[in-house]
Parts: structure tokens; sequence; C-alpha cells
């Protein structure tokens, strides 16, 4: 159809997305940002609205008056720091331990020495996890907690996350071991480094991309987590996500203090993400990709 | 799949390996062994928390009365549903944008990022969110449908549309999932075949359809996979959105075997449910592991 | 002298320890947890923490949660001897359930002289008293009534058939505006259809457990509740009650069905929350038969687990007495369980004294033994699903009998309790 020549073909570049034509793709993407967008724009102004316009047939679109009164009672009537306290100490200690016994014990699977076995359990193991829903083991689960005097603990929810985002970040940190040059492994084993200091000082900064991805994945599990949540804390450990559920009451539907929850719930994590998207993409492709 | 170093190592180092994973080993004996374990002894009793009295072995007959329960079948139909549904459109559509974002250039990287933000979103706020938004009367999807000469629809209150209305709020939260999935997978792969259909002269769709999509299977097999099971796991929205109803028209398999549990104390019985449950998903995630293998297989 | 000396100086410390020991609070330094619905109940408690720590210097942390997960948070809490809590409320409907884990509080009611007397007699035995034990002590007591306009309305009807001439006359969907204002969801809906099925003369099953569920009052009333649906607003269906109070509130509708203390009362004559101020007012259900309402009661008791029994006691005591009573129904809509309360005149004088003639009426709860919850799913399901129309009256009668049967040859109640609900 066209020349050989190189020059003239790049300028009748392949565009993969127009794939469906042209005018398909713009309605799309279109389409795609309005439906994203708007939701969003909807919980915002949602929570800046005074009370007699958010519960209001027909909706308003752009409240006529903004208010920050809707924050001000989530602040002060629902505890918004105690659950902003709890929502960040799980998340965080989470991805502390998540990433580090996952990575340890990686480590241990790739370049260690445990028996063949081991690696085929644990294998068998993170695929039956990955099946059932957590709610399958929550009442033992309870007794464990209370037996354990963990109840209404951040901590029990740190332990609990954690066994939810193991197999993951496990099953993504083998991946990364296994790309990590070995001959640089083989060095220093042979310089006399035992597998401690072979983790510490030489592979762990080679994977650093991995524990980044991984500790991303985990922290935003972490901090949307609702079931366990809800069934193992009273009063103190609140984290945010039962808080927002907390709403549907027998009482009246409050729905501006109700959106503004919705932001501060979903605003730490819409910022971490962006901040660092590439890691965040990479981490779950690599999951998709060697699953 | 897990390649082994063969390397002598020194007695420590083989301490030290036992060392590394033993926190694993027992996070994971109490949080999930355990746990699993008392299910599967429980599944085999008539066991009710509050009515200790009532304890009785029943061997088997827990497992006979969850295929004899009217409602475990509704929840099972309601999943299955759920899960074909919003796998298929989730697959589909999220194939279609990972196709017209495939194109490298600032703009479509922006519409990644934004792309990306609903499927972080809490389940639960997303819930609360789309709650607000679908109510017959004072939720704004109806008022904009309302332009477009459509009726005010009651999204979570009719029976024939609940189970939709979950589905379209699944979709939404997750087909930018499928979508940033598919679309690494088609910037993995190696340009000398694009470089080749360009020199062909070969349409985008041929070129979506002969090498794209047939390069790219394999992942979006896993994705399938990854979504149905998750269909299976859905308890956060409809939690906050129908609590299984109206009726039990969203009833799931998840928030059945809550009601069970938690509500009902029953835990032989929602134990039964549960190890069936981890049976069947297993099964279904074997199957798909198969297909996929033949898949790579195939593509050589 | 030496002996004089000492003397001085343990006089002295003795006076200093008792003067310390006076000016002590009586609990100070302790901590309750208290667990409450969330609604009026737990508001009105979060007022009284503070006075409380005041006068006692024990402090209170009040736990609410809303009805459905109440109900699973407390009994985990209970049957699993769980001592997070010192005092719980349970509602009525649970206390064959709970009653075997909660403390009996007879012994502290003598020792105290609780007046006892003081409390509706009838209520007491519908909530808080079981098995011969005072798990309980009622503090509200809320039949299932309905609002209506009066500007609208002059009188309310006395049965069925006319309760539905009455909506043909006031329903006017082209104006926005419904005769009936419902919530739809099924954890509301099914309290409706069983008042009406109780106060027509049917039952779930007779006094000694025989289930009588598949009768032609069972029928009736399932087609009654169906007909409702009919006047009101396409949404109902998907309301809870904050919608449906909310449509009666706005002006939408002309009579509501719902738990009017919660929501109605409280806003009704707030001209910023309401825009039907002054022209609202309570009334029991239609009579017809027996003119029997669902009633709500909580009582609250103190579980055996608990480890601050004399404080929650002390707690128990003040929340039920006279004082705080009055002020739970002036300011909170709380109706008094106290024979006393209910004629002080600032109580005769209120809209809310309809609900006198309600419980007078009789209002009785369902079965408050262990399988009654689970009963009551079985009702909620049915119920919902024929008025969705996704079963028919046939199947979803069926299904209630079947499930009852099952439930009662499972969990059978305890040797000689009667089934003194319906």
């Amino acid at each position: 159809m066209g020349s050989p020549h190189a020059s003239s073909r790049r300028s009748r570049d392949l565009q993969l997305s127009n794939f469906l034509g042209r005018p398909a793709r713009i309605v799309v993407v279109v389409v795609l940002l309005a439906v994203i967008l708007f939701p969003l724009y909807w919980l915002v102004s949602n929570s800046f609205k005074q009370e007699q316009e958010y519960y209001h047939s027909p909706p308003i679109m752009f409240p006529t008056k903004i208010t920050g009164q809707n924050f001000v009672d989530i602040v002060v009537n629902r505890n918004l720091f105690t659950g902003l306290k709890n929502s960040l100490l799980i998340a965080v200690f989470t991805t502390l331990c998540t990433v580090l016994f996952g990575s340890l014990a990686s480590y241990a699977l790739v370049n260690g020495m445990l028996p063949r076995r081991m690696k085929h359990i644990f294998a068998w193991w993170f695929l039956i996890q990955k099946m059932y829903p957590a709610i399958v083991v929550a009442v033992p689960v309870f007794y464990i907690i209370r037996s354990l005097q963990m109840m209404d603990r951040v901590a029990a929810l740190v332990l609990m996350n954690t066994s939810f985002n193991l197999p993951l970040v496990i099953l993504l940190m083998v991946g990364f071991f296994q790309e990590a040059p070995f001959e640089v492994e083989e060095q220093s084993m042979l310089d006399g480094c035992n597998l401690m200091q072979r983790y510490f000082y030489v592979t762990t900064p080679m994977v650093k991309a991995g524990l980044i991805a991984t500790g991303m994945l985990t922290f935003v599990a972490s901090w949307n987590e609702f079931l366990y949540a809800v069934i193992l804390t009273i009063v103190r450990a609140k984290p945010l996500t039962v808080l927002i559920a907390g709403f549907i009451t027998d009482k009246a539907l409050v729905w501006g203090p109700m959106a503004a929850m919705g932001c501060v719930v979903i605003l730490p994590v819409v910022v971490i993400m962006w901040a660092m998207q590439r890691d965040f993409i990479s981490g779950i492709s690599a999951g998709a990709l060697k699953g | 799949m897990l390649v082994t170093r063969t390397l002598y190592q020194s007695p420590t180092d083989k301490a030290l390996s036992w060392l590394f994973v033993m926190p694993v080993i027992i996070i994971l004996l109490i949080t999930a062994f355990i746990p699993l374990g008392w299910g599967l002894y429980l599944s085999f009793f008539r066991y009710k928390l509050n009515m200790p009295s009532a304890t009785a072995f029943i061997g088997l007959k827990n497992y006979l009365d969850i295929f004899s329960d009217e409602l475990t079948i509704r929840s099972l139909r309601n999943n299955v549903i759920f899960a074909m549904l919003s796998v298929s459109i989730e697959l589909l559509i999220g194939v279609t944008v990972a196709m017209m974002l495939s194109d490298d250039n600032r703009f479509t990287r922006r519409l990644v990022s934004i792309l990306m933000v609903p499927m972080i979103i809490a389940p639960v706020a997303a819930g609360t969110l789309w709650r607000m938004m679908l109510d017959r009367t004072y939720g704004v999807v109806n008022f904009l449908l309302g332009f477009l000469g459509i009726h005010p629809i009651l999204w979570l209150g009719d029976p024939k549309i609940a189970l939709y209305s979950i589905v379209l709020v699944d979709s939404w939260q997750f087909i930018p999932f499928v979508a940033v999935l598919v679309l690494s997978s088609i910037k993995a792969m190696p340009t000398s075949f694009l470089d080749a259909a360009r020199v062909d002269g070969a349409s985008p769709w041929k070129v979506f359809w002969r090498i794209i999509l047939p390069i790219t299977s394999p992942v979006i097999i896993i994705v399938a996979m990854l979504r149905f099971i998750d269909a299976f796991k859905v308890f956060d929205t409809i939690f906050v959105m129908t609590q299984g109803g109206p009726g039990n028209a969203t009833e799931m398999l998840p928030t059945y075997i809550y009601r069970q549990g938690i509500k009902f104390l029953n835990i032989g019985y929602s134990s039964a449910t549960a190890i069936l449950f981890v049976i069947a998903m297993s099964v279904i995630a074997w199957s798909f592991q198969r297909l996929r293998d033949r898949q790579l297989l195939r593509l050589g | 002298m030496k002996t004089r000396k000492i003397i001085t100086v343990l006089l002295v410390l003795l006076l200093v320890v008792a003067g310390a020991a006076i000016g002590q609070k009586k609990f100070a330094g302790r901590s309750i947890r208290v667990l409450y619905f969330s609604a009026t109940y737990a508001d009105a408690a979060k007022e009284y923490a503070k006075e409380f720590e005041a006068t006692t210097g024990a402090k209170v942390e009040v736990v609410d949660f809303p009805y459905l997960t109440l109900y699973e948070k407390m009994g985990l809490a209970l049957s699993s001897g769980d001592s997070s809590y010192d005092a719980v409320t349970p509602a009525c409907q649970w206390d064959g359930e709970f009653e075997p884990f909660m403390e009996d509080l007879t012994p502290m009611i003598q020792k105290d002289k609780f007046d006892s007397a003081d409390i509706i007699p009838g209520l007491w035995q519908q909530s808080g008293k079981w098995n011969n034990r005072i798990m309980g002590i009622p503090f509200s007591n809320t039949p299932q009534t309905l609002a209506y306009r009066t500007d609208l309305i002059k009188q309310m009807p006395k049965n069925w058939d006319d309760f539905f001439a009455l909506c043909d006359k006031l329903n006017d969907p082209a104006k926005n505006f419904y005769a009936l204002a419902i919530p739809g969801l099924k954890e509301q809906f099914d309290g409706l259809w069983m008042m009406v099925d109780w106060s027509i003369g049917g039952r779930w099953a007779d006094q000694n457990w025989k289930v009588t569920i598949d009768s032609p009052e069972t029928r009736r009333s399932l087609d009654i509740a169906k007909k409702w649906m009919k006047y009101a607003d396409p949404a109902a269906p998907a309301w809870g009650l904050p919608e449906s109070d909310a449509a009666f509130l706005n002006g939408n509708a002309a009579i509501a069905f719902s738990w009017p203390t919660l929501s109605i009362a409280p806003n009704g004559d707030n001209p910023e929350k309401s825009k039907v101020v002054g022209k609202w007012a309570i009334a029991p259900i239609p009579y017809e038969k027996n003119g029997v309402t669902v009633l709500s009661s909580w009582d609250i008791g103190i579980p055996k687990a608990a480890k601050n029994k004399d404080v929650a006691w002390e707690w128990i005591k003040m929340y039920t007495s006279k004082e705080k009573q009055l002020n739970n129904f002036l300011k909170y809509s709380i109706l008094p369980s106290r024979i006393s309360v209910w004629q002080l005149p600032q109580v005769k004088s209120n809209k809310l004294y309809p609900h006198w003639q309600a419980s007078q009426q009789g209002a009785v709860i369902w079965w408050r033994i262990p399988a009654g919850t689970m009963a009551e799913t079985y009702v909620r399901d049915s119920v919902s699903n024929y008025i969705t129309d996704q079963w028919d009256q046939d199947k979803a009668v069926k299904y209630m009998e079947d499930g009852f049967n099952k439930l009662l040859t499972d969990y059978p109640p305890a040797k000689g309790v009667m089934n003194t609900g319906r």
C-alpha cells in the first residue's frame, strides 16, 4: 500500500487507539472522564453543601452557598481524628509488617535453604487464601483475638490485615527476587556473608522498586478494609471505613457529613497513588503477569 | 514456577532461612490455618453460639441442608449472575479503554492517573456514594437521566434492577483495574510485532484483533480470573447499599455467610457453607490457570 | 508526754484520711462502658454521662450502633463471655436469647428498694423479665403508631377498609402527594405487616408453640400490606425510616407508617426541619379486631461477664429514674416506662400521648426465644419477596411456615416457656 521509504511510513503511524475508529475513541474517552469525575465532584460538592440543600428533590447540582460545617461536624461529633489516627496506624504498621515479613520470607524461599516442599505448601496455601472471602473465618478469628486480649486494639487489625496481604506481597517479592541478578548474590556468598547480611546489604537494595510497589498496594488495601474493622472494634480502634458505614442508621440520613467523611477516606489514598503511580502500576501488573 | 538456587550454603544460612519464614508462618497459623481448621471441624456440628445446649454432632447434615436451603440457592444464583455480568462488562470495556489509551503521550498518561481513582476508593465509600446518587427521588443519576427523557428508575428498590445496580457500581470501580493491567501488557509487548504490522499497512482494528488480543490473552485470562473470584467475595458494597434486599434480590454468598455466622451465630452451618465455597472457588481458579497455561503454550 | 504526742499524730492522720475519703467520689477512677441503640436513647445517655461522672466520679463511655449491627455486636459479645460492656440495652425481642448471659437484677432491686411498682407491669413482663429472672429494667415503651396530617384527616379510621377508602380520597400522585409514607426496606417493613396480622387476630404460633401462621388473617394482612404500596411514593420500596419520615415532614404524605418518636416527633414542629409544623398528630393503628400493635421496648441490664457491676447498677438506677424519664420524654421523645411519669401533666398534654392509648390497646412483641431472631428473618424475607412480586402468596406463607417449624425443631424453647408474644 505504501512506498518502501521509512519516512513516509512514519508519518502514517499506526494509531492503535483508533482501533474502533476515531469518533468512537472520542466518545469513549469523554464518557469515561465524565463517569469517573462526576461522582467525585458530587462527593466533594455534597460535603460542602448546607443541610437544606443536600436532601433536596430535585438534587442541587451547584451549591448556592458552601459551608465547612460538615467537616466541623465530623470532627466534633463523629470522632474523625480518632478514625483518621486509627486508619493511619493500621495502614502504616500493616505495610511495615507485611513488607518486612513478606520480603524476608520471599527471600528465604528464593535464596535460602528451605526444603522444596515448603515452597509448594506456601504456593498452595496462598492460592487457597485467595479463594475464600474473609467472612469465612470471622467467628473463629473473633474468639482468637478475644483470647489474646486484643479486642478493640489497632494491633488486632494490623495482624489481620498483614495476614490478608502477605500472599500477594510474597508472590510479588518472589518474582522480584528471582529477577535480581544472581551473580551479585553469589559473589557476596563467596565473600562470606550469611543470609541475613546478604538480605540487608546486598539484595534488598536491588529490589527497592518491588518493595515500594508492594508497600503501596498493602497500604491501600489495609486503609480500605472494612469487614474485620467492623467485627473487631468497639470504640477506640475504629478506623474511617467503620465510621463512614456508621452513617447508615435508622435516624435521618445526613448526607453532608457522610460525604465529608467520604472525602477524608478517599483523599489520602488518592494523593499517595498520584504521587507514586508508576510504582503502583508496576506492582499490580507484576501481580497479574506473574500470577 | 519457583526456580531455586542450589548452591551450598552454611548451616547458619539454613537456620536463618527458617528464621526468615517464621513470622509469616506464625501469623498465618493464628489468622488463617487455625481458624479454617476450626471452621472445618465445626461444620460437622449444629452449633449456635448463643444456644450452647442445642449443640450436636450432625455429620454432613449441614452440607445437605445447604443444598435444600432456598436462600443458598438464591444467593448462589445471584452471585453467579453478578460475577458473569460484571466480569464481561469489565473485560469488554476495560480492554477497549486500554486500547484507547495505548498511545504514550501526556494526555493519555493524565487520563490513566484519573482512571485509577475509582479502584483505590474504599468499597464502603464507593457504595455509600453511589447509594446517594442512585436514590430514586433525591439521587442525581435519575435527575440527569431525566434530561434524556428517561423516567426515574428505582435502582435499589426494584428487585429486577437492584442486582444490576450493584453490577454497575462494581464495574465503575474495577473497569480501571482491568484497563490498567491490560494496558501494561500492551506496553510490554515487543515492538517487533507492531513494526511488522506497520510495514504491512494493516488497519488498527486488524492489528488489535490479530496481534494484540492473542498476545495479551494470558493476562486477560488472569485478570478475568481475579475479577471472577473477587465477584464472589463482594460484601462491603452490598452491606451499605442494599443489605441483600429487596427481598433477597441482592443476597450474595458472602452476605449470606455473614448473616448465618455473625447474625444468627449459626457457626456450624456458616462454616459448612464457607468450606463448600472454598472448594468451589479452588476448582474455578484451577480451570482458569489451565486455560491460561494452554494459551501460553499456544503462543509458544 | 510521748503517748500524747503519738495519739495526737494518729488522730490527725485519721482526720486527714477520713476527710480524703469523704471528699472522694464514690466511684472515682472507675469507668464503665454502656451499649445503646444509635438513636435518641444513646443521645440521652451521652448527655447524662457527664453528670454521672460529676456525681460519682466514674467515667462513662457510651457506645452505640444502628439496629442491625447492634444485635450482632451485643449477641457476639454476650454469648462469648466478653467483658467489654458493663451495661447493655437489649431490645425486648432479644430477651430470651440474652438472658442466660445476663445478671439477675432481683437482689440489687431488693437491696436498694427500687420502686418496681412504678414500672408498667405488662411492659416488664414483655421486656426485662424472663424465665423468672429480672434481666433488665425497661426504659422505653414504644408501641408502633401512625403519624397523620390533622389538616387533611379529621378522624383516623378504625378498620382497614375505611383506611383504604381514606387513602383513595387523599392519594394524588400527579401533585407528588401520596396517601402513605412507608419505609419499604425489609427490616422496617416486616414490623408493619406484623402489626396488621396481629391486630386482625392472626398469630405466628399459639401459646404452646404450635405454628399457626397459615391462616386467613395472614393472607388478608399480606394483601393489605401489598395494597399499601399502591398509595406510596414509587421509591418507597427502597426507603428506610429516614427517607419515609422525611417524605412526611416535607409534606408529601398524609399518613406515615413509622416509629414517630425517632424522627417525626422530635422534628415535626421545628420549622427548619419540617414543612408540616402544627399540622400533624399521632394515632394508634386501626383497631379492627383488637388493635394490637408491635412493641418496641428496650431494657437495660448487666452482663454476667461485666467487671464493674456496682457502677453499672448506679447508672441503671439513674437512667431509669423518674427525673431522667421525664427529661427523656420532653427532650428526646423517649416514651417512659413508669406509670407515674405518664400521668404527669406535661406528658398528658404532649402530642405523643396517644402512645399511651396504643399501649393500653395492646402492644406485643414476637417470639422472645433464641429462635426468635431467625424467625423474624423468615418473616422479613418472605414479606419482602411477596410485596415485590418475587413470590406469590402461597409460597410466602409456606416459606414462613416451614421456616418456623424447622426452627422450633432445631432450637426448641426451654421447657415450660410459653409463647407470650404472638
